[in-house]
């Protein structure tokens, strides 16, 4: 909220308090101020006076100038070009010479006023707008000034002020006004509030005469006030209110509306002005409305309501949102003569149901549902009728009508010393607590029995019990200046992070393994989706509210993220290779855990290599594209740092090219795939290259995955020997169903395969494979008649069972 | 090498060896190569000859036949490494230096891992245990257990991307979690005190993204309860985490802050890094000298009854940030939206 400073101080003496320390403390105890602006700050009192103009006479060129004389002083007269409609001789206007500092509206900026020919005529100087002079949006005419202001008068010392912009917290409506602002202040420098003296005369007439109010729904409607202001004349409001509401960022009205404004920002309870005659058949009713009702609000729309969205409505019709915007049909107008007034609380949360479903934002809204009290209803109320008197000559009836469900709570917070010194680790002394809550307005009462009971002011509502008042103390007093001590007590016991741990092993084998990890969006494309995998998407899990309505779907798996990714730096012109993985939750369908419906979310692991296999900047290699083996290879060194076997199996997933994608398996569970994805899902991400996935369901790993700790095997002291062997061997046979056989020799350490060569002098349908193969005993140095033995019986094997020959 | 007379090939090898000592040129060399080793050489048939043998000369042959070969290769290579090497001082006397080196292709961290790691290892240190939590929660437990009803102005500070639910009525409402500040109510309601846990995790909010704002981002919470917790341990607590995360010499500062979850609630911010706080600060303090790193406070006494702790017997703390955030003040990050655009451009700057 902004806070003229020249405002406050009609409440508060600020004399002598410098602005930016005291901003600062309120800032510390939890009032932030965002910003101090400084009206007038480039105005100099030698540029800018205050002038009478003396004479107007018309520019001999252009119809829409004028050329209006201004004395200054006795001595000094100026004739300027002017361009503004509302000039008249006798007027007292803000007049800038030569080389002024102003915002000039054409540029946006603040620049030094030169002299200039407009349409033939020199002019040295202007008349000013508040625009020019930074005090408003008006444009469209000068900036009258009150007649009684002399000549010669520096604008610095007359329109100069200082603004403070609150940024509040949701549990202090308090301060969404002057007053409420002023007291903040008043705890802060240890000073007193005054508030304004109202009084006004009114009628002799009976406000049970004039109108009938019935609240229906009193949860909803706590207090309603309510009186008729009779013979008001609607004018515009005099340059004192207009000023108020400008310097807030409010657009003045009327007088009526004005004063509701101004009242509003003053005291922080919001008021509406109805016209009286306007309300049919003398009747009000505050009530939930029906299903369906209508309204044109003042902001010219016509919004349909619905149960229970409270309303102010006459016999037939709503006639006011309550709280939050009043409507067309009861609108104040330069032909209104009688006022209602309405000063009411309601209720908090139906305020915000109802702006939250019509989604309309109104000062009062905002300040009704962050809970006001009750009791400020009544000042304000008093302070509105009697501005309305001083100002539009209106007359109040002699009474007024005030409905009044007195809250049964106890406001009354009991208090104890030793629970502040408990919660903050503090060694206070009661005197010095009690002053500071003293000073936020708050009432003590000390019983016989010992026992403080605190009532918290009644412009607060967010004190309600011990540890607010603790909070009030401690952000008077300074949080900065309350003591710290280190935690002394044991350190708890950790829960179990296999699985935390094991995660953080595999990204980093990733990234040292040349990786870069990525992380995406939780939400994805539906349709991009239902490409990329078999998950049916009647078990998709939605947001009802996405950013973008084309990406609504809470990832099952993380392929569109990747894939996208992929493609979104293709599209940046990213060289090869790109390896890029992540890890994320993932979202399956709706389960039970312990009685709560939620999704059954994972993690997961992506991994994608794609395009050719070496750097594209590099000089000397062969550009060959990746293929399902380096994805293997990776595989392979994330389960090597984890100490994980797995197996593959065939997959046939249609996301997959056929034939080259597999199943990752660990003791017969399915925690990944692997493989090329097929050109079709590509074409989706507007890819056209090879691209080979690793997935793996990283939660699924643990649970089926024997975690042992890694078993030390003791290197043997006799040397090891190696063979080659080259084997004719059926396409159809997979390498690892051949080192698996060769393995199960009990002289074999190692074995693995060295070359693969498919040549046509090769019979029809075979391919040969070169294993090497490591002897190695515990017990003896091998000889070469040992290892042939083995061999041989290798070889018997390989034949025997899978009909595998040496080749030679 | 030690070859007998009357071995086997061992005729083979001497007249290879006079052959030898005539070649010379690279030419011969390969030639000669060829007529020993190649599929029909000399030795490659001296070799095939083997099994035509007695068998109890077998083993001998084979072992003489194969020193021979090793022999020959080993000369062989000798002499083409003095051919080739003096071919290339002559043609090319230096390599080209200003050819790029060859270089495995690198690997990255997230931005966001690297700093949810280090912040996890300042406060592991001292004493936190590790936890996570579902990204998808309850109505119930991103807001209400945390003491902000339905229909509470305060949800005003979360913007909410909620989950559909209508496909079954007995789904409690479900929303994107705002804040890892649900865990704190998953954590106490799973176990007694003492406790002293920190939380990473993805958060989420409705929110347009610019430079400074967007809709999913990563948290880390912190929640410590037992007998005893008071303000100062608080203060202490997360100033020590500021000097170990930003350096020694750093002070906290703490201003009040409302969150409806904590009470006495607090903001917390650090003098500048960058500036040591000067007095007229700099870009990365936006010219305050100081920078907000997180929210804080002591755990609400509703929110302990809520869970079932005594608040009379235990109390709390609790605080959070945003990780990104702090990201960005470090690595002088200017735009949030980075993050998650996954530009290897920007993400190969954190390997
Ligand atoms: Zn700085």
């Amino acid at each position: 909220m902004k806070v003229p400073v020249s405002w406050l101080k009609k409440y508060i003496n600020l004399d002598g308090i410098d602005i930016n320390d005291l901003s600062h403390l309120m800032t510390m105890a939890g009032t932030e101020v965002s910003s101090i602006d400084i009206v007038g700050e480039h105005w100099d009192a030698e540029h800018l006076l205050v002038g009478e103009i003396i004479d107007i006479k018309p520019h001999p060129d252009a119809d829409k100038l004028r050329l209006p004389t201004i004395k200054l002083s006795d001595s000094e007269t100026r004739t300027v070009v002017c361009g503004a409609p509302n000039l008249y001789v006798s007027q007292k206007i803000v007049f800038a010479k030569e080389g002024a500092y102003l915002f000039n509206p054409r540029s946006n900026n603040h620049e030094v006023l030169k002299s200039a020919k407009i349409r033939g005529v020199e002019s040295s100087g202007m008349v000013c707008s508040s625009l020019e002079l930074g005090l408003g949006e008006d444009h469209s005419g000068i900036l009258e000034l009150d007649s009684s202001i002399p000549i010669g008068t520096p604008v610095k010392n007359l329109l100069s002020d200082v603004i403070i912009e609150t940024e509040l917290t949701p549990n202090r409506p308090d301060c969404l006004s002057v007053i409420g602002t002023a007291h903040e202040m008043a705890a802060i420098t240890k000073q007193n509030v005054v508030y304004p003296v109202t009084s006004y005369s009114p009628s002799n007439k009976k406000i049970e005469d004039f109108i009938e109010i019935d609240i229906i729904d009193s949860e909803l409607c706590s207090r309603y006030m309510g009186t008729v202001i009779e013979n008001v004349k609607i004018q515009e409001s005099p340059d004192w209110l207009k000023d108020a509401l400008i310097k807030t960022g409010h657009r003045p009205i009327n007088n009526v509306v004005d004063i509701t404004n101004f009242v509003m920002l003053e005291f922080g309870q919001p008021l509406h002005a109805f016209d009286y005659k306007k309300i049919p058949n003398k009747k009000i009713l505050v009530r939930p409305s029906k299903d369906g009702e209508k309204i044109d609000t003042l902001d010219g729309e016509n919004r349909t309501l619905k149960y229970p969205m409270l309303v102010i409505a006459d016999d037939s019709k709503p006639i006011a949102l309550a709280g939050i915007m009043g409507g067309s049909n009861t609108e104040i107008d330069s032909n209104t003569t009688d006022v209602f007034l309405e000063a009411a609380n309601f209720s908090a949360s139906n305020t915000r149901f109802t702006r939250n479903a019509l989604n309309i934002n109104t000062e009062a809204s905002y300040r009704f549902e962050r809970y006001l009290r009750p009791e400020i209803a009544e000042l304000a109320f008093d302070r509105a009728i009697s501005l309305i008197q001083e100002i539009t000559s209106g007359v109040p009836l002699s009474n007024h009508i005030d409905i009044y469900q007195r809250t049964t709570d106890d406001l009354k917070v009991a208090f104890k010393l030793e629970n502040l010194n408990k919660l903050l680790g503090t060694q206070f002394e009661l005197p010095e607590i009690l002053n500071i809550f003293e000073s936020l307005g708050c009432l003590i009462e000390i019983k016989s029995s010992g026992t403080i009971f605190v009532t918290p002011p009644i412009w607060r509502s967010d004190i309600k019990i011990e540890a607010d008042l603790i909070e009030e103390f401690a952000r008077i007093y300074g949080y900065d200046q309350l003591p710290t001590a280190k935690i002394n007590s044991i350190i708890p016991d950790r829960d179990d992070s296999t699985y935390i741990n094991f995660r953080e092993i595999i990204r980093d084998t990733l990234v040292y393994s040349g990786f870069n990890e990525t992380i995406s969006y939780a939400v994805v494309n539906g349709a991009k989706l239902t490409e990329t995998t078999e998950i049916s998407s009647e078990i998709f899990v939605k947001v009802q509210n996405p950013m973008d309505s084309t990406k609504n779907v809470l990832r099952p798996n993380l392929r569109v993220n990747i894939l996208d990714t992929l493609s979104n730096n293709r599209r940046l012109n990213q060289s090869d290779p790109i390896q890029i993985f992540e890890i994320g939750r993932v979202f399956g369908e709706y389960k039970k855990f312990n009685s709560q419906i939620m999704p059954d979310e994972n993690d997961q692991l992506i991994a994608v290599l794609s395009g050719k296999r070496n750097q594209e900047n590099l000089w000397d290699k062969t550009h060959e594209s990746v293929d399902f083996y380096d994805a293997k290879g990776v595989l392979e060194d994330l389960f090597e740092a984890t100490k994980i076997v797995f197996q593959l199996e065939e997959c046939d997933e249609g996301f997959f090219a056929k034939g080259k994608a597999a199943k990752i398996l660990i003791n017969n569970s399915h925690v990944g795939n692997i493989g090329e994805i097929s050109q079709h899902s590509l074409s989706h991400f507007d890819l056209n290259e090879s691209v080979v996935m690793i997935e793996i369901f990283l939660e699924e790993i643990l649970k089926k995955a024997n975690l042992l700790e890694h078993q030390y095997t003791r290197p043997s002291k006799f040397p090891s020997s190696e063979r080659d062997i080259a084997l004719l061997v059926n396409n159809s046979i997979q390498a690892d169903q051949i080192t698996q056989m060769i393995s199960k020799n009990s002289l074999v350490v190692d074995t693995f395969i060295i070359d693969l060569y498919e040549g046509e002098e090769l019979p029809e349908n075979t391919k040969s494979m070169t294993f090497k193969i490591v002897f190695q005993s515990y017990e003896a140095t091998l000889s070469t008649n040992d290892i042939d033995k083995a061999q041989q019986k290798i070889l018997k094997s390989l034949k025997h069972q899978l009909n595998i020959d040496q080749r030679y | 090498m030690d070859f007998q007379k009357d071995s086997y090939g061992n005729e083979l090898r001497l007249k290879a060896i006079e052959k030898f000592d005539l070649i010379s040129n690279l030419e011969q060399l390969e030639e000669f190569k060829s007529e020993l080793l190649g599929r029909k050489g000399s030795i490659t048939d001296l070799i095939k000859n083997i099994s035509t043998l007695p068998s109890d000369q077998k083993k001998d042959a084979g072992k003489n036949a194969n020193l021979i070969k090793i022999f020959f290769q080993d000369l062989i290579q000798e002499k083409f490494d003095d051919y080739t090497s003096t071919d290339a001082e002559e043609s090319n006397p230096t390599l080209d230096f200003s050819l790029p080196g060859r270089r495995k292709s690198h690997g990255s961290f997230h931005p966001t891992t690297v700093v949810v790691r280090e912040i996890t290892k300042v406060f592991t240190e001292m004493g936190f245990d590790l936890a996570e939590g579902p990204e998808v929660e309850l109505d119930e437990y991103n807001f209400q257990k945390l003491n902000i009803p339905i229909d509470h102005p305060a949800r005003d500070m979360w913007n909410t991307l909620w989950v559909d639910t209508t496909s079954d009525v007995n789904i409690q409402p479900l929303l994107l979690r705002t804040h890892t500040s649900p865990m704190q109510i998953r954590l106490m309601e799973k176990q007694n005190p003492p406790i002293r846990v920190i939380v990473p995790g993805k958060t989420y909010r409705y929110e347009a993204t610019d430079a400074t704002h967007e809709w999913q981002f990563c948290q880390v919470e912190g929640l410590v309860v037992d007998k005893g917790i008071t303000f100062a341990h608080l203060k202490s607590t997360l100033e020590e985490f500021a000097q170990n995360m930003f350096g020694q010499k750093r002070k906290a500062r703490f201003r009040c802050d409302f969150f409806p979850f904590v009470e006495p609630g607090a903001e917390v911010s650090i003098d500048c890094f960058k500036c040591d706080g000067d007095r007229d600060g700099c870009k990365v303090c936006s010219f305050t000298g100081w920078i907000e790193i997180m929210g804080a406070g002591m755990v609400h006494p509703e929110v302990l009854k809520g869970v079932g702790y005594d608040p009379e017997i235990y109390s709390g703390f609790a605080f959070g940030m945003g990780a990104e955030r702090i990201s960005m003040l470090r690595n002088g990050i200017d735009d949030v939206r980075l993050f998650y655009s996954n530009d290897l451009r920007f993400l190969k700057q954190f390997s």
